[in-house]
């Protein structure tokens, strides 16, 4: 086995075990749909302070080959909050982080 | 008798109190972050007490002053453009502090409106923030030997 799939079978095992379920669906279609995905996912909700005011930041963690297609704008929900994504990150190793905003 | 500068910066936090954006969500000198529901928010603060003669002084009687007062607005949300929202509270503010240019204070003559900073927009939250810095100049005077009077 190559150091990739060993590298790939090590993140899946760690998103199963450690991380959450997230539901995408892709721009232009309705939240609940055929073009709705669910897969596993690390949610992050870092607490950031900016403009004086309090926040959180929040973004996922997902393998990049369970979430081909989605990219800007499509809406996500985690932990039964909706949001839209608006940054992408490929990590070009198999992961792919979303910064997300709320709906 | 307090330091006129401090009745100012009361008055002027009594005066911007209510407004219909930001309603009771004044704070004077905040130093820590606004949670949600203190939010959208004004936040006050004192700049500089300026003098306005090279001496520090006009007559032996008296002393003419420039204080200047912060006011920054603080928004959070996606149900608009934060700067849309910022432009509604810096017209409330403008109409608040010119609704009676004195501040509501007899040794104050006149309040001068010296501008907006341009507003700071960020994505980092998990809905956009904007702040917006407004400011104005209060020109007043006390007596040669207090402050106060």
């Amino acid at each position: 086995m190559g150091y990739a799939q060993l590298e790939a079978r090590a993140i899946n095992k760690i998103i199963k075990n450690i991380g959450t379920t997230a539901q995408f669906t892709e721009e232009g279609y309705g939240h609940v749909s055929s073009k709705t995905i669910t897969v596993n996912a690390i949610f992050d909700a870092q607490y950031v302070e900016v403009n004086g005011i309090e926040a959180y930041r929040p973004m996922i963690f997902v393998e990049t080959s369970t979430v081909m297609g989605i990219s800007h704008n499509a809406k996500v929900t985690v932990n039964g909050i909706e949001y839209d994504i608006k940054e992408t990150h490929n990590d070009q190793h198999g992961m792919t982080a979303f910064i997300l905003q709320e709906v | 008798m307090a330091n006129r500068a401090e009745e100012i910066m009361a008055a002027v936090t009594t005066n911007l109190t209510g407004l219909t954006t930001t309603g009771s969500n004044v704070y004077r000198g905040r130093i820590y972050a606004l949670s949600d529901d203190e939010l959208p928010a004004l936040s006050i603060y004192q700049g500089p007490d300026d003098v306005l003669s090279e001496l520090g002084t006009n007559t032996f009687n008296y002393v003419d002053r420039d204080l200047t007062v912060r006011v920054e607005a603080h928004v959070k949300t996606n149900l608009q453009l934060v700067d849309t929202l910022l432009n509604l509270i810096s017209r409330e503010v403008y109409v608040a502090m010119m609704a009676d240019y004195t501040q509501g204070k007899s040794y104050v003559f006149t309040t001068i409106a010296s501008g907006n900073a341009e507003p700071t927009i960020s994505s980092e939250g998990e809905q956009p923030t904007a702040m917006m810095t407004m400011s104005f100049i209060v020109r007043y005077r006390h007596s040669y030997s207090d402050m106060g009077a």
